[in-house]
């Protein structure tokens, strides 16, 4: 495996056709494939059970080929033993598979697809190059209709009562890019019961789907008939309206749920792990990531249907669940690396040594190497030129080692492929070699050249002298740079103290880390207290009680009780911030912060709310159910009003945990009192996940569901003791008016908007007021800002597991920082010349890494090296060319361009 | 960028400038915009700024010395 | 003693101000000239002169080796958009400058407007034929063709003797070290500069700073209209990110890219 180099000569020869999972079937692969395009190790592998050598005993004609000679049919299947302390689970989920759905003709017409084939139709790299076109005669549809919970919320043709969470979303997500995809304008229907867009910005995207012309109709289809004579579809279904339409679309999509695979569940038999009737792992609301057995853990679709930002996140939460018991042996099996010392080139004259590599047959099968290696030696400053057959081959390297030492370069440009996979790898040639690592140029003659030239070998010939003269024109100009340690303080710091903070400052106790934990009341416990129970039932208080206990009895937390933050200096590793309380204020040292400020129920002037007694909140509900409050023991009617100040013009966004919060107390309501009538009037009933099954049992119950539209919002009047609330049935098309003894109002949960801290530690707000992750879906814990981690309500409206979750995963996170020894600063970062920068702020205005800051005394911009992640916005923005990105500074580009031109 | 366009196309260099974000998966939308924006500047024709000679200041006109009276 | 003379002493005398900037007659020409408390008597000298300086930018310069120093200015209503670009940009400080506001603008909306732009001299038959007429609006400068524009442009263009008169009259242009000089951008000791690139670079840092003072045209030996060109590059910057320089926001050109800007990928 390691000699291969993923030339892909072997697919290309290989001469079994084999169907393509990947692409769902869509298109074939061959016997010996690389699973996708973006594979982690790039590498061919054998598929076994199609090789045609494997199956009948000839042809090796991979072995003859590869220029790489890395194919080995001897290799065996090793079975291999390891001694690990921690387990994480995380096998992923399988998509529904519809063609139990007699009635959605999914295996009968090509056209009616799953939307995981819909998904790779839509991908570049899928069977037609993301040109949208359907799969029985690649005509480009024009009307296309995505019919959601297949596969979820339904225990009629199928086991999966659970909501899958995510199809609503990847539905609306799949016509906005469908349509972006089509030449024409796209007619896109999508067929719904709820639509259960509840993750951040997820409701402004469906709005703005809708207005982008997206039809969203709230319909459950039951069959989808072949039109004879074409390829369509015919769909009927019943409009709200109660009338019945027919319509012919080009493309069906089902949208299919999420499920375990049943070899997963002999898995978890054979470790002894529990599961739940839908083969999700069983555990409490207060430890998502935990199974019944200790030591192993689940995250992922594993513990429930959730999407990427909730899979990453229960990701490093499980990662930090796992470490914590493991973390006095950290360390204790890896060794260091020593470098050689580095070669002073100040003073040298550039002597550039080129490397022009053939990548087998990938550039020498279209650029003319040899010419491109006798062009590079005519070039200034060139005094070696190289042409390899790999140039990233170990023994390329250990050659290079040689060669850079025997021949005193200074300079190193490798003509190859991209920076992006093997720059590092030739950065540490150079280390090796004793030169500094930022010596090295590298000119992409593959990706940027012969790959897409291959039917021009002349000019792609000309392109790869371009290439080589431009790199080698910066190479000359180049000039090492440093790269320093900074000590650090392995603190942490931890900003609120609800069930996330404490629950972040816990597990950073359990990896050895001393915890600032500061909290403006003077209560541990936050929206918590206030919470009666979690979904799964369990209560909240003694929960919130034994964490209380666990930190007061933690040496490694040190508590700051109605305590503010006054002031933050620094950055990651060593941040100075001052702590106030009252009169009293101190500074302490840390490395890392977690933002776990948590946000708050509004109370909305709606409703009667404050004005009339019959009417609360969902956290004076649950006090009332608590304390087995009076007030409901003699009610008769309670009405619940789902979205108030959610989903609305202030807050366009969904609070994510209403509908099951209402659900929850109706439930709790009506099994104390099974005579007693509960409505919720509610837009759209989102239980996701496991939640769906609390809304199956509330409707078996008897708790009345109604729904109601933004525009015709139920109206409450005061009658006495009573609240009157009326209300249109859009079932029956009739006005409802019911005398509720109590009336309780799912109000929006909304952010602090805590500026003043956003700006202490340099992270941006959303425009509800959420803290801005640095990425929504890929690194929902981080902010740009380094060394500055987010969990819990902060972040978006969640549930506790939610909250745990993240908080675990913002510990682990801020782990990363502080294990480490020292923080490497330096190396490609902005420098601002003091005396040349007139301290205008732009560039200050336009870092999104917080990393310059204004020196009031000198009135300058000063980069700080640590924070810079090398982006050149400040280059870009200063009116002055002040800053210099260093590695990229004008006249390395400059010549770059110069050289380009001619 | 769409500054800059509006910009140039003030001074009379109009079109000649093009943004476009393309991601390395969209090798199709790379070639079509390529070989678009290709032959739009094939019709616009050369630079005007390499074939510029000078002003064509015309004979009719009182000659240069007159200065000012010129209004340059 | 007018009004003026009045206030401006009482400033000083009640360490208002520490420094006054104004223009005082010598040898007949208005110049700029400090006033101050040790020399309070000279203030009976202020004149409010037809002719303009940027007395900001010398305010500015005041203020980067005296920070803590208060200023009095003189203002017409182009000085009062350019120190709220100068406050924008960092280069003075609000806190510490107070204004007397004299009638200026030539607008018909003015009776006793004053300035040295109402004053315009008409375009020549060379210029009108080949190059483009100063009194001109952006729109006006738009009815020629592509190829036209580009004639006439460079017609303008060439007339340049790269004397930097724009930029050191300008009162927002504060760079210590400027793209105009920087020899990587421009070729040292050649002229004609190059078309139009030394007049585009500076077009294009007047997007969201220049607040069409008109000073540059009035100092340029060459005439050529850049009053004009900075005009259209502020109506560009209007257009698209809904920014005029100079009003009193406080709002720099660096923060109005958008709300969520950060180098990500956009969410979904």
């Amino acid at each position: 495996m390691d000699k291969c180099i993923a030339c892909g000569t072997c697919a290309q020869k290989c001469p079994k056709k084999v169907e393509d999972e990947y692409n769902e079937g869509l298109i074939k692969r061959k016997a010996i494939y690389v699973p996708y395009s973006q594979a982690v190790p790039l590498k061919y592998t054998i598929d076994k059970d199609y090789c045609i050598y494997f199956q009948k005993g000839k042809c090796r004609a991979c072995e003859k080929l590869c220029p790489a000679k890395a194919i080995n049919f001897e290799e065996k299947e090793k079975e291999l033993i390891l001694n690990v302390g921690s387990l994480i689970l995380s096998p992923g989920f399988k998509s529904f598979d519809p063609s139990s759905y007699d009635a959605y003709s999914y295996a009968r017409l090509s056209n009616v697809v799953t939307s995981m084939e819909f998904e790779r139709i839509l991908s570049a790299t899928g069977p037609f190059m993301g040109h949208l076109s359907r799969p029985s005669d690649r005509k480009e549809p024009q009307k296309i209709a995505w019919i959601q919970c297949v596969g979820s919320r339904d225990l009629n043709t199928c086991n999966n009562g659970y909501c899958s969470s995510v199809c609503c979303m990847y539905a609306v997500k799949q016509t906005v890019i469908a349509g972006e995809h089509s030449k024409t304008p796209l007619d896109c229907a999508v067929f719904f019961m709820d639509m259960r867009t509840h993750g951040k910005d997820f409701d402004k995207y469906y709005e703005n789907a809708g207005k982008a012309g997206v039809r969203f109709i709230r319909s459950r289809i039951h069959t989808v008939e072949p039109l004879p004579g074409s390829d369509d579809a015919r769909i009927r279904y019943v409009t709200e309206d109660g009338s019945m339409e027919d319509e012919i679309f080009d493309m069906v999509v089902l949208s299919t749920g999420l499920e375990i695979d049943a070899s997963i569940a002999d898995l978890s038999e054979r470790l002894g792990v529990e599961l739940d009737k839908y083969r999700f792992t069983s555990t409490d609301a207060f430890h998502p990531v935990g199974t019944s057995i200790p030591g192993i853990y689940a995250c992922g679709v594993f513990t429930g249907p959730k999407d990427i930002p909730g899979s990453v996140m229960e990701a490093s939460a499980a990662a930090c669940a796992a470490s914590e018991k493991l973390s006095p042996v950290r360390n204790s099996n890896t060794r260091k690396f020593v470098a050689p010392p580095e070669v002073d080139v100040s003073a040298q004259t550039p002597r550039v040594g080129v490397f022009v590599c053939n990548c087998g047959t990938n550039i020498g099968g279209v650029v003319r190497v040899p010419e491109v290696a006798e062009y590079a030696g005519t070039l200034p400053n060139v005094v070696y030129v190289e042409e390899n057959l790999f140039t990233c081959s170990q023994d390329t390297q250990d050659k290079m080692t040689d060669v850079i030492e025997k021949e005193s370069l200074n300079r190193v440009v490798v003509a190859a492929c991209t920076p992006r996979t093997h720059e590092a790898l030739f950065q540490e040639t150079l280390i090796n070699a004793g030169l500094n690592k930022y010596l090295f140029e590298m000119a992409n003659i593959r990706n940027h050249d012969s790959w897409v030239h291959a039917d021009d070998p002349d000019a792609a010939t000309e392109k790869a002298k371009d290439l080589v003269r431009m790199a080698v024109a910066k190479a000359a100009l180049l000039s090492p740079l440093k790269q320093t340690d900074l000590s650090l303080s392995h603190d942490a710091l931890v900003v609120g103290g609800g069930i996330s903070g404490m629950t972040a400052a816990l597990s950073l106790c359990k990896q050895g880390y001393h915890v600032h934990l500061v909290e403006k009341s003077d209560n541990l416990g936050g929206n918590g207290r206030k919470i009666y129970k979690t979904y799964s039932g369990e209560e909240v208080r003694p929960f919130i009680d034994a964490l209380v206990k666990d930190i007061e009895a933690e040496n490694l937390v040190t508590l700051h009780l109605g305590t503010s933050i006054a002031n933050v200096d620094g950055f990651v590793g060593n941040f100075k911030t001052e702590l106030k309380s009252g009169e009293f204020s101190e500074t302490i040292e840390h490395g890392a912060v977690i933002l776990a400020t948590g946000a708050k129920e509004s109370r909305p002037g709606e409703y009667l709310l404050g004005e009339h007694d019959a009417v609360v909140t969902h956290l004076e509900m649950d006090q009332l159910l608590r304390e087995t409050s009076p007030k409901l023991e003699d009610a008769q009617n309670v009405v619940f009003i789902q979205c108030v100040g959610s989903r609305n013009d202030e807050n366009p966004y969904c609070s994510k945990v209403c509908c099951t919060h209402s659900v929850e107390s109706a439930l709790a309501l009506k099994r104390k009192n099974p005579d007693l009538n509960v409505y919720i009037l509610y837009r759209d009933m989102r239980t996701y996940g496991k939640r769906e099954d609390l809304y199956r049992e509330a409707r078996e119950i008897g708790v009345l569901f109604v729904r109601y539209s933004k525009e015709d919002k139920p109206v409450a009047t005061a009658d006495g003791e009573k609240v009157l609330v009326e209300f249109r049935d859009p079932l029956i098309d009739r006005r409802l008016a019911v005398k509720a003894d109590i009336l309780c109002l799912a109000t929006a949960i909304i952010s602090h908007r805590d500026r003043q801290l956003a700006q202490f530690f340099k992270v941006s707000m959303d425009s509800d007021g959420w803290f801005l992750e640095a990425h929504q879906k890929l690194r929902p814990v981080d902010f740009a800002n380094d060394g500055v981690f987010l969990c819990g309500m902060a972040h978006y409206p969640k549930p506790i597991e939610e909250s745990i979750a993240q908080a675990k995963a913002a510990a682990s996170r801020a782990t990363t920082v502080l294990s480490m020894d020292h923080i490497q600063v330096g190396g490609i970062v902005s420098y601002i010349a003091p005396e040349l920068c007139s301290g205008c702020l732009g560039c200050i205005s336009v870092c999104p890494f917080g990393a310059i800051d204004f020196d009031g005394e000198k009135r300058v911009a000063v980069v700080n090296q640590a924070l810079c992640k090398g982006c050149g916005a400040c280059a870009a923005a200063c009116p002055s060319e002040t800053p210099v990105l260093m590695g990229f500074n004008n006249d390395e580009l400059y010549a770059q361009i110069k050289n380009a031109l001619g | 960028m769409s500054f800059l366009q509006a910009l140039l196309d003030f001074m009379g260099l109009g079109g000649r400038l093009h943004l476009e974000w393309i991601s390395s998966a969209e090798a199709r939308k790379f070639v079509q915009v390529v070989t678009e924006f290709t032959a739009k500047i094939k019709v616009l024709g050369p630079n005007p700024i390499k074939g510029w000679q000078g002003p064509e200041i015309p004979d009719s006109l009182p000659s240069i010395f007159e200065g000012r009276a010129l209004g340059v | 003693m007018n009004m003026m003379h009045e206030i401006v002493k009482e400033w000083l005398e009640q360490e208002k101000i520490d420094l006054f900037i104004g223009y005082k007659v010598v040898d007949g020409h208005p110049l700029p000239c400090f006033f101050t408390r040790e020399n309070i008597d000279d203030v009976d000298n202020l004149v409010e002169s037809k002719a303009r300086y940027p007395l900001e930018k010398i305010a500015a310069k005041v203020y980067s080796t005296h920070p803590e120093m208060k200023i009095g200015i003189l203002a017409r209503d182009c000085n009062q958009r350019a120190l709220n670009v100068l406050y924008v940009w960092n280069q003075l400080d609000p806190e510490k400058i107070e204004t007397v506001g004299i009638n200026c603008c030539p607008s018909p909306a003015r009776e006793h407007a004053d300035c040295s732009y109402l004053e315009r001299e008409p375009s020549g038959p060379l210029k009108t034929l080949i190059g483009i007429e100063n009194n001109l609006k952006p729109e006006q400068a738009e009815v020629y063709s592509q190829e036209e524009r580009f004639k006439r442009w460079s017609y303008e263009f060439e007339k340049c003797i790269k004397c930097y008169g724009c930029r050191n009259i300008c009162p927002v242009c504060f760079c210590k070290e400027c793209s105009l000089e920087h020899s990587d951008l421009i070729k040292k000791g050649e002229l004609p500069v190059e078309i139009p690139i030394f007049h585009l670079v500076r077009a294009v840092h007047m997007a969201g700073r220049c607040i069409d003072c008109g000073l540059c045209e009035d100092a340029c030996p060459a005439n050529i209209p850049l009053r004009l060109l900075y005009r259209e590059v502020n109506q560009i910057t209007a257009r698209l990110f809904d920014y005029r320089a100079g009003t009193d926001s406080g709002q720099s050109p660096f923060s109005i890219l958008g709300e969520n800007v950060t180098l990500e990928p956009m969410s979904l």
